[in-house]
C-alpha cells in the first residue's frame, strides 16, 4: 500500500470505502476502492469479482479504467481512474439549467459506452446516474459495475433484482427474468429524460409496488404499442396482469419530457426498444463531432 | 418478494413464456468476432504443461478431477457454463504453476468456486465445495487458494465457454427449425 498516498474520502461504494489517492512514482490521481474481506464470509464477494473481471476486458474511453488490483489476506483494493465528480453532483451545481449541447454530448457518450459493452458481450443492469462519473474534460465514465455480467445464451434466466429500481425497465420490474441487452436501453431513455429535464427522476418509486404502480400509469398510455414484433411471449404474461391496475392520468410525466428520441427508447416492449448501435446512428446525433462517433 | 405474484404467473405460463432472440447479440457479427478474438486470449499459455511443469500430476489425475468437478456441478444441478468455465481456470492455472498430486482437487474446488460466482447467483457455499471433498480440502485452504488462483490469473476470468458460441452459430445456420427442437440441441 506504500505506492499510493491516500489524499481523501471520496464516498461508500457497493461494498466498501472509496478513496481518492497519489501515485508516489508517477504522481497520478487515482481512486481507490476498498473491498473487505471478512473471515466468515465468502471469500472475495461475487460483486466484486464480476466487476474487476468485466472491467479488465472492457477498455473504453467511456468506462472507467481499473489499472491494479491489489491484495492482502484481509482486503482487496482497486485501484481506478480518477474521476472528478458524478453525474448527480454536476446536476446539483447547475441549479436546473443545462446546455442541450451537453446534453447531447453525454448521451451519446453513454450510447456509445454501450454498444461498445453489448458487442463484448455485456449487460450493465446498473444504469444510473450517481454511476456515471465525469472527468474533467466533460468525458463520461460508466464507474459502477457491480452488478454488470457478461451474458452467455440470451435464453436464460438472470436475476429480477438488478438495475436501480427506478431505472428498471416495466418487463424486469414485472418479474421477467429472461431479459436481454433491451434492459440497458431502457435505462438509457431514463437518464436522458432526466437530462432533459434536469435532477427531476422519471419513474421514481420507493418500493418495488410503487415502482410498478407508476409504470402502470404509463403503459396504460403505451397500450398502442402492445403485440407488435417478435416474442412478446414473456412481455404478454405482463400485460395480462396490468389489465386488472388502475388507469390514471400521466400527463404530468410526460408533458415535459416527450421526445420523439424517448419514444423509441422507452418502449415497454422490449423487442421494440432502440438498441444501442441504433441509437448512435440516430439523427439526433448527427451534428455532433464524428470523434466523439468513434470508440 | 413483492414480485412473488408476478413470478407465480409467470410460472404457469412457462411453457408459452421464452424470451426472444437478441438481434442485437445474434445480427452484428462484431459480437462473434470479439467472442473468437477474447476466447484466444483466455487460452492456456503452453498447451504441454504436463510434458514440462506438472512432474507430480499426470494426466489421468486431472480426468479424476475434473470428472468430479462435474458430478459436483450436476448434483447440485449448477449451470452447465459454471464446470466449463472452472475448467478454463483450472488448466490455465496449470500451465504456470506446479501443482502437487495432493493440490488438485483443491484446485478444482476454487475453480469450481469462481466460476459459480461468475456465473451464478447464489454460488457455491465453500462449505458444500469441502463436503463433497469428504473434508479432505478445508475452508481456509479454499479463501487461500482463491487469491492465489486469482492473482496468478491476473483476475482474468472472463474466459469464453463453448455455450458463447451455441446461439451464434445457430443463427448463422438459418436453420428455420421449430423453438422446441433448437431447445432440445441446446440441451
Amino acid at each position: 500500500m506504500q505506492k499510493y498516498e491516500k489524499l481523501e474520502k471520496i464516498g461508500e461504494g457497493t461494498y466498501g470505502t472509496v478513496f481518492k489517492a497519489k501515485n508516489r512514482e508517477t504522481q497520478e490521481i487515482v481512486a481507490l476502492k476498498r473491498v473487505r474481506l471478512d473471515d466468515d464470509d465468502e471469500g472475495v464477494p461475487s460483486s466484486a469479482l464480476r466487476e474487476i473481471c468485466l472491467l479488465k476486458e472492457l477498455k473504453h474511453k467511456n468506462i472507467v479504467r481499473l489499472h491494479d488490483v491489489l491484495h492482502s489476506d484481509k482486503k482487496l483494493t482497486l485501484v481506478f481512474e480518477h474521476c472528478d465528480q458524478d453525474l448527480k453532483k454536476y446536476f446539483d451545481s447547475l441549479n436546473g439549467e443545462i446546455d442541450p449541447d451537453i446534453v447531447k454530448s453525454f448521451i451519446t457518450q453513454r450510447s456509445n459506452r454501450l454498444s461498445f459493452s453489448h458487442c463484448k458481450h455485456v449487460i450493465g443492469r446498473q444504469q444510473k446516474y450517481p454511476s456515471l462519473a465525469l472527468n474533467e474534460s466533460g468525458e463520461l465514465k460508466l464507474a459502477d459495475f457491480g452488478l454488470a455480467r457478461a451474458f452467455g445464451i440470451p435464453v436464460r434466466c438472470y436475476s429480477a433484482e438488478v438495475v436501480t429500481l427506478w431505472y428498471r425497465p416495466p418487463d424486469v420490474l414485472f418479474g421477467a427474468k429472461l431479459y436481454n441487452t433491451s434492459i440497458d436501453m431502457w435505462s438509457a431513455g431514463c437518464i436522458f429524460a432526466v437530462l432533459k429535464s434536469v435532477t427531476q427522476i422519471l419513474f421514481m418509486g420507493e418500493s418495488e409496488d410503487e415502482g410498478q404502480y407508476t409504470f402502470t400509469v404509463f403503459l396504460n398510455h403505451e397500450q398502442s404499442s402492445l403485440g407488435e414484433g417478435e416474442g412478446e411471449g414473456q412481455y404478454k404474461s405482463t400485460s395480462l396482469h396490468l389489465e386488472s391496475t388502475v388507469h390514471l392520468s400521466y400527463s404530468k410525466y410526460f408533458s415535459k419530457i416527450r421526445h420523439r428520441r424517448l419514444n423509441r427508447l422507452l418502449i415497454c416492449n422490449p423487442a421494440l426498444r432502440m438498441s444501442a448501435e441504433d441509437a448512435m446512428t440516430h439523427s439526433y446525433f448527427a451534428d455532433l463531432l464524428p470523434s466523439l462517433h468513434n470508440g | 418478494s413483492e414480485l412473488l405474484c408476478c413470478e407465480n404467473a409467470s410460472m404457469d405460463l412457462d411453457l408459452t413464456v421464452k424470451t426472444y432472440i437478441d438481434p442485437v447479440v445474434l445480427k452484428d457479427d462484431r459480437v462473434l468476432e470479439n467472442l473468437l478474438k477474447t476466447e484466444e486470449q483466455y487460452m492456456p499459455s503452453s498447451a504441454s504443461f504436463f510434458s514440462c511443469l506438472q512432474t507430480d500430476v499426470k494426466p489421468e489425475m486431472r480426468e479424476v478431477v475434473a470428472h468430479w468437478m462435474l458430478q459436483v456441478c450436476q448434483e447440485e444441478e449448477r449451470d452447465e457454463e459454471v464446470f466449463t468455465l472452472a475448467m478454463n481456470m483450472m488448466d490455465r492455472f496449470m500451465s504456470l504453476v506446479k501443482v502437487g498430486k495432493t493440490q488438485l482437487q483443491l484446485l478444482g474446488a476454487v475453480c469450481l468456486f469462481l466460476a459459480s460466482k461468475m456465473k451464478e447467483n447464489p454460488p457455491f457455499k465453500p462449505e458444500k465445495l469441502a463436503y463433497y471433498t469428504h473434508n479432505s480440502v478445508t475452508l481456509e485452504e479454499i479463501r487461500e487458494w482463491e487469491l492465489l488462483v486469482l492473482a496468478r490469473l491476473k483476475w482474468d476470468l472472463s474466459a469464453i465457454t463453448p455455450h458463447a458460441f451455441l446461439d451464434q452459430i445457430l443463427e448463422r445456420l438459418h436453420l428455420n427449425l421449430p423453438e422446441h427442437v433448437i431447445q432440445m440441441v441446446k440441451d
